[in-house]
Formats: structure tokens, sequence, C-alpha cells
């Protein structure tokens, strides 16, 4: 784990995975719907042909979520890369 | 009894609505409700149920009409019983709209649809005891599995398992708050409570005006209490349930993404991709539909003139059977003709790109320059639904919320449908031969750019609305072809037609009378003559005259009868049935290609036809918004005509 600010999840690079912290982008309903909520892990697994949206996968969904809204999302990155193909 | 199915989008609801209905099923209209829910029948030696096919929603909090319309049901207690439909898929969050479902409505029974066969290993004895309300496993694409769930919901009917909320930290606040119920808005006494405590300016406004100061303090005080962030801990106390529950079943297999995922996002191949797919599936309806389009004219034409023999036999007035004939069976035989197999070909294709995942990644792709002008990705499968046809175009907005809501109701009908399609294609191809392919293109490129600037310009008036691009991919998949078929033809074909035949028959029968009265005048004193001597000075302002914009104006209730609409304008018929080569050979005596392709700019964009204007009202709710996109799709192909035709004359053309 990285120190106690974290990242943005809208700079995560294509295939990394990290734990969401803190959610601060407004109007989130839709995201707390897809579970998408402090302590939970995050995939960023594909980017739309023009690099926005990100597309993650959220507890076995896979959302597409533009990098404005990604910003307000801080995440903590593990240390260890992880191959996309086993995240969930 | 009534049943209603609830769910997340994709999760085989419709499939299970249909696999319980049979064919017996139709579009309901639900008091107090502007929207059009599908409902059926399920009979059967033990039970006759009430089948109600609820839009797709993620959970409770209401994000779109669509999702609005779901919670109002469910919470309103309209169904005697509710099925929430689970897939092992992503299994916690369909859990997560399960939870709530329980919490707040009820009874339930929950069925886990599975692709290949009822026999999972998923646990359902302890999965039931745990959620404490039946759990039952059915393949809704197989059929199997249905007599168990009917037999299921017949005993929880007639003994509703005792519903036993656990909201965590929220538990106390909620049932203090809801010791008091104001209600104002007949949803349960729980459900208000937490959304007072979430924090709804709806009801809090309501609350206020009832003068119920009294609950809005004790929410505040209590809001306090919990530390706030009510939405954000509710979500999160149903998740950590759901994720215990979910640790019961064996777990699901991870996604990973394919090839074509990759394809699809490529930077340089994934528009290519799109653009082919799409030119694919226009060209293949415009290909298949033109033999079935000629059959249908034909036999309605056989039809009129069996019916005129019929009526002229009998002694009847040339008053009544003219109208009858002309306008009434020749005039919406010609829209039925044009609409019904573009539409049916076009939307099954549509349907099919939509069930395997391919159209989620087509407005993933398009989400960036949408994002540009105010819009979002979803607006683009409304794009491509409205080149079918503009009604279901408008409708697709219903997924969506706040500004790209309202922007893609107000551009749905500067896309030329199908009926437009249909009278561009042979008119370029008269005039322009071999490069007509081009000129259509070109057409179809005018009216995106138009989409995407009117998008630019009316995102200024409404402020930005956060967090509504959020979407989910569904997995790339193999459609289930029967259900495509089942819901296409019967929800966006068959409904949209009948409605706008109807729409449609009226004002044939007022076109044809316009052309045919005042009695006894001749080709030149009737009234469609005297509206065409009026329109001509606004026509030759845009480089066109009165005919052509009484025909545009005349083709109001179906865009396709434009070419009858040009003959009978052009003094060559008195109806217009007259469709095909009467009208298609004066055309190229009496325009100049020039002229075709300034009729061709302004008929793509001009004016959508009477049934949208309709549509758009009941979408938008508001007469001023209705005008504001009739206005703009008026506005729009008056200038690009205008523009045209400018530049042609400094070039020395027409």
């Amino acid at each position: 784990m990285q120190g106690e600010g974290g990242t943005p999840l809208s700079e995560l690079r294509r295939g990394s995975r990290a734990v969401v912290r803190v959610i601060g982008t407004p109007g989130s309903d839709r995201l707390f719907d897809f579970g998408l909520l402090p302590g939970t892990p995050v995939d960023v697994v594909l980017e739309a042909p023009l690099g926005d949206p990100l597309v993650i996968v959220v507890r076995g969904t896979l959302l597409s979520l533009r990098r404005r809204d990604a910003a307000g999302i801080i995440v903590a990155t593990g240390e260890t890369p992880v191959d996309r193909r086993h995240c969930r | 009894m009534t049943v209603a199915i609830a769910g997340s989008p994709n999760v085989g609801k419709t499939t299970l609505f249909n696999a319980l209905t049979g064919l017996c099923q139709h579009v309901g209209n639900w008091p107090g409700k502007t929207v059009d829910i599908a409902e059926g029948w399920h009979r059967s030696r033990e039970a006759e149920l009430r089948l109600v096919d609820l839009p797709g929603t993620y959970g409770l909090a209401g994000n779109s009409p669509e999702e609005i319309l779901t919670r109002d049901f469910v919470l309103g207690r309209v169904a005697d019983v509710i099925l929430v439909v689970l897939e092992p898929r992503a299994l916690q969050r369909h859990l997560y709209l399960a939870l709530q479902v329980l919490e707040f409505a009820g009874p339930v029974v929950l069925v886990l649809n599975l692709m290949d066969s009822p026999d999972s290993d998923v646990d359902l004895e302890r999965l039931q005891a745990a959620v404490r309300t039946p759990v039952v496993a059915v393949s809704a694409a197989r059929r199997q599995g249905l007599a168990h769930l009917v037999k299921t919901v017949l005993e929880v009917a007639a003994h509703p398992p005792a519903a036993s909320g656990n909201l965590g930290i929220l538990d106390k606040p909620v049932r203090d708050l809801a010791r008091e119920p104001s209600g104002l808005n007949g949803m349960p006494p729980r459900w208000e409570a937490l959304r007072l405590l979430a924090g709804d300016d709806t009801l809090d406004a309501a609350l206020a005006r009832a003068g119920r100061h009294d609950l809005l303090q004790r929410a505040d005080e209590q809001r306090q209490a919990v530390g706030g962030r009510v939405r954000e801990r509710l979500a999160a106390i149903l998740y950590e349930q759901a994720a215990w529950l979910e640790s019961l079943c064996p777990p699901p297999p991870p996604y990973r993404t394919s090839v074509l995922d990759r394809l699809l996002t490529h930077r340089l191949l994934a528009y290519p991709l799109f653009g082919l797919l799409v030119a694919l599936a226009l060209w293949l309806t415009l290909a298949a539909a033109q033999p079935l389009t000629a059959l249908l004219e034909a036999l309605f034409s056989r039809l009129g003139g069996a019916v005129a023999l019929f009526l002229f036999a009998r002694g009847v007035s040339a008053w009544i059977a003219g109208p009858l004939v002309d306008g009434l069976i020749v005039g919406v035989g010609a829209v039925i003709a044009v609409m019904l197999p573009t539409m049916s070909i076009f939307f099954v294709l549509l349907a099919l790109l939509e069930e395997s995942g391919l159209v989620p990644r087509l407005a993933l792709a398009a989400d960036l320059p949408l994002q540009r002008v105010g819009s979002q990705g979803r607006h683009c499968l409304a794009c491509l639904v409205s080149l079918g046809c503009n009604v279901p175009g408008v409708y697709a907005a219903r997924t969506m919320t706040g500004r790209p809501r309202l922007l893609t109701i107000l551009t749905a009908s500067l896309i030329p449908c199908n009926g437009r399609l249909g009278v561009m294609l042979p008119l370029a191809v008269l005039f322009f031969g071999q490069r007509a392919t081009l000129v259509v293109l070109g057409l179809l490129a005018l009216s995106l750019v138009t989409v995407m600037l009117a998008c630019a310009t009316l995102s200024r008036i409404w402020p930005e609305s956060p967090g509504d691009a959020v979407m989910e991919l569904p997995p790339l998949r193999w459609p289930h072809l029967p259900g495509v078929l089942l819901r296409t033809l019967r929800y966006r074909v068959v409904h949209v037609l009948a409605r706008a035949s109807l729409i449609a028959a009226p004002v044939m029968l007022a076109v044809w009378l316009l052309g045919n009265l005042p009695v006894g005048a001749g080709p030149t004193a009737t009234y469609t003559a005297t509206l065409t001597a009026f329109l001509q000075p606004a026509g030759r302002a845009l480089g066109l005259d009165g005919r052509i914009l009484t025909a545009v104006l005349f083709s109001l209730p179906a865009k396709e009868i434009v070419l009858g609409a040009l003959a009978l304008t052009g003094g060559v018929a008195r109806s217009l049935g007259e469709t095909g080569a009467v009208p298609l050979g004066v055309l190229l005596e009496t325009w100049s290609s020039f002229t075709a392709l300034k009729f061709l700019v302004f008929f793509t964009l001009a004016a959508p036809c009477a049934y949208t204007m309709l549509v758009i009202r009941r979408e938008s709710g508001s007469t001023a918004r209705t005008a504001l996109a009739v206005g703009l799709s008026l506005l729009a192909g008056s200038l690009a005509t205008w523009i045209l035709h400018l530049v042609g004359r400094l070039l020395g053309l027409g």
C-alpha cells in the first residue's frame, strides 16, 4: 500500500489493480449502486479508443467510467502488478 | 394475482417473462404512469398469474426515469409477489438489489437464472436460509424450472415470509423516523424514513409544504448522529451482506477481456469496425426490405381497387369512396408498406447487436466525442435506433438522466429514419446514379454533424449533471434469437406501427380533402394549390418552391409518403397513393439534380413526423421543449438548404 494520500483512479494505467479509499465524485449514487465503495478492489481493464472513458471491473461488473468522474475516486495501489486476467 | 419481475438490466428478466407468458402479453398502461410496461398472463392448472416485466434497475435509488418507474412500482405494493432475477455473474450486485426489495417491499422470491440448466452448484438451501426468502433456480432460455417457480410464488403469496430488515447502524434512525410517517406519497414508512435520512429534495419540499418540520428536524439530528453520507453507508451495509451471501455460493469465473473487447476499443480499428457494422445493418435492411415493400404496396393498391369497385357497384358517392380508398387504404397502406419491412429487419438486427453487447461498446467509443458537446455515449445508441424510427429513438432516452437525456430527446428527429431513408435512396439513385451511395452517406454525415452542433448549442441551456455517464458494459455473448425476435417485433415494430397508422389516418384524410376541395375546383384552385401559392415565397428563398414545402408538410403523418405528396402538389396526382414510377418520372422532368440535392438536404433534417412530435411531448413533458425540437429541425433543415443554395449560386448551379 502507498502512503495515506493515494492516487486518483483516473491516473491508473490499463491492467492495474487498486483498492478504493474515498469516493468524492459528485452524483455518485450510481457508483454506489454498482458497489464502488471505500474498500472495494477495482481493476482497470480497458480504455475507450480515444483514451476516455476507462473500463473498470467492480465486483464482477464491467463499468465504463469517465476520467473526470474517476478523478474524484482516490485509490490505493498495491506494490505488485496484478495480471488482469485474474481480476474479478 | 399480480407478480412483478424485477432485476438488473441484461439479467434475463424479459426472457423469463417471455418463458412464463408465451405469446399472451401486451403493453399495459398503468394508472398515473406515462410509460408503458409489458404485462402478460401465465395460465396453468394451478394458477392464473398476471406478470409485469419491470424495466431493469440497479437499485431503488431511482437514477433514471426507468429506474424511478420500477422503484415506484415495487414500493407501491402493486404486486402480490415480486420476483427478483439474479444470475451467477456479478451475483453481489444482483443480491444488492434483492436485499433492497426484501427490505422495503415484498414478499419476494429470488430467481437464480442460469444459462444452461437449473442444476447449479449453488447451494440453494443455504442461500435460502440466509436471506430468509425462497430461492428458485431456473433456466429461462431453456424454459426449465418454471413449474417449480410458479409453485413457490403461490406458496409465498399464501404465506409471506416475515421480513426482517438489517440496516446496520442505519437501523435505529430509520426505525425512529418511520414511527410517524407522513403518509404523503404512499411509500412504505421505512423507505420514507430512509429517504429522509439520506436527504431527498423532493420529499423534503413536500414535507415542508405539509408542515412536518418536526420530521425534517429529527431527520437532520439523526443524520448528524450517524455521521452523514447516508447513501454511501447504506450501499456499504447492503454490499457487505451481499458479499457474505455470495461467499455461500461457488465463485463465478473472473471476467476476462477477450480479443474482441480489445479490437472494439482499439485506437485505430474500433471506429472503422463500428462504421462497417452500422453500414452493414443499414444495407441489409434496405436491400432486404425493398421487395417486401413492393409486395405490400401492390397488395394495398389491389385492396384499394377492389374496395373502390365494390363501392362503385353499390352506387356510393365519390365523396365517400374517394377519401376512403385514396386517402385511407392507399395512404395508410403506403406507410405500412414502407415501415413494416424496414423496421422489422432493422430493429431485429439492432436488437441482436444490442444483446450481444456490441452496442454498449459503441456507446463507450462514442462517449468522448459526445461528452465534448455535453451529451454522453448512450446518446449514440439512441441515434442508431432513430435510424430505424425516431419514436423508439426518443424512448431510448429513458435510460438516461439530466442534460444528455434532454439532448437525446430534442435531437432525435434530426436523424433520418427508415421512412426518410426509403425516400432518399431512390431519389439519389434517380438523380445521381452511380454516386447515389456517396450522396446518401453525405446526407447521413450531415445529419450526424447537425446533431453534434445542436447538442453543442443546446447544452449551454442546461447545467451539467455529473455522474450519469457511468454505464455497465454487459459481457459479449451470443444473443438469444427467439427472445430478440419476439420483443423487437412486438414492442418496437407492431406497437409503434399500429399507433403511427392511427395517427396517420386522419391526416391522410385531411390531405385528400385539401387536394380535392372546394367541390368542382380544377387542379389550380384546390386548397392544396392555395397553400402551395402561399408557401411559394418561403420555398423560393431556400432555393426550393411552394410545391416542395407543401409536400413536406403533407408528409407530416409519415415521411415516406412525400413522393406521393410531391406528385399531388405537382398536380399530377389527386391522391397520395401514387408512389413509385409516376411521381419519380415527374420529378426527373421538373427538377434539376441541384434542386434534388437541396430537397434531399431539407428532407433529411426538417420536421419530425406527427407521431414523433407526440412522443417528444410525452417524454419531455413540456410543450415548449417539443416546440424547440420541431423548431430546431426546421431551422437546421432550412439553414443547411439555404447555405447549399447560396454556394450553388456562387458556383453557377441551378
